[in-house]
């Protein structure tokens, strides 16, 4: 479903200490999706595709 | 290192799939220092697990300097915490937030099933203290330092099976964004983190889980299906 597949453990923990860090010194008010790009789609896309061979 | 000498608090670590967990870490490996806190045990629970399982991570990594017990209902326990903060810091540079419970129950029925009691928990312990840390840290909190908590896309679009959850993320975005705006002449940046489904507490109540279960139930009709075909293309 999401472009990239699921996220690890660690690709969240790597975003979570990025916002909390001054490399994200011009971000804030923001909500960060760490999610494969899963908020993105709007339909099952290859999912369907399969499901539909 | 981008934590390096960098101080906060992590609230919200249950066992070692926590989000919070993963943050932390990566935070402590690359030279910050962290402050924790677990739910509370009862008193009169020998086996103290809450505390146990959450000492069980920390006491591995020399970064993280306390632990302490916080009930988020309790603005007395959130105030000791930052007290304690204070002291042992005197200032931070981050607060992290990965705090949220709701019902089982109300979980398990449709969304406009939920009850008053329900509803208002998940609320206080989900959004509220979110407002109740922010204000408790500004006192301690360092200029260019930040805040961040953890939402779900279940606030954004239906997600079945988050219920009451969802209705909270929601909120917990909305937070986000005025609290952003209250610090920001602090210097002091809010934002949230969504997290795709990953295995967690949360997770599991909330039909993660079935969803991964559905996942590789198709996964593996997807491969036998492959080798059927395979097959019949060969006798063919």
């Amino acid at each position: 479903m999401a472009p990239l597949g699921n996220v690890s453990h660690e690709e969240i923990g790597k975003t979570g200490a990025f916002l909390l860090s001054d490399v994200s010194s011009g971000i804030t008010g923001e909500i960060m999706h760490v999610d494969g790009g899963y908020h993105a789609m709007g339909s099952p896309g290859r999912l369907l595709e399969k499901t539909n061979r | 290192m981008q934590s390096e000498g960098k101080k906060g608090l992590v609230l919200g670590v249950a066992n070692d799939h926590s989000i919070a967990w993963a943050i932390a870490k990566q935070i402590m490996e690359t030279g910050g220092e962290c402050g924790f806190t677990h739910l509370p045990d009862r008193e009169n629970d020998d086996r103290q697990r809450n505390h146990r399982r959450v000492s069980q991570l920390t006491d591995k990594f020399e970064n993280a300097k306390f632990l302490l017990s916080m009930e988020a209902k309790n603005d007395d326990d959130i105030r000791k915490v930052f007290e304690h903060t204070g002291e042992t810091f005197r200032k931070i540079e981050f607060l992290l937030h990965s705090i949220a419970f709701a019902d089982r129950n109300d979980l398990s029925r449709d969304t406009m099933y939920t009850s008053r009691d329900g509803f208002k928990l998940a609320m206080d312990v989900g959004v509220y203290t979110l407002i109740a840390c922010t204000a408790a840290a500004k006192g301690i909190m360092n200029e260019g330092g930040a805040i961040a908590t953890v939402t779900y896309f279940g606030g954004e679009k239906c997600v079945p099976g988050y219920n009451v959850m969802g209705i909270c993320k929601a909120a917990l975005d909305a937070t986000v964004r005025c609290l952003a705006y209250d610090m920001g002449p602090q210097g002091v940046r809010v934002n949230a983190l969504s997290a795709g489904p990953v295995r967690t507490l949360v997770g599991r109540a909330t039909g993660v889980e079935k969803c991964f279960r559905f996942m590789n139930k198709w996964l593996l009709w997807e491969t036998l299906a492959t080798k059927r075909s395979a097959r019949l293309a060969r006798s063919c």
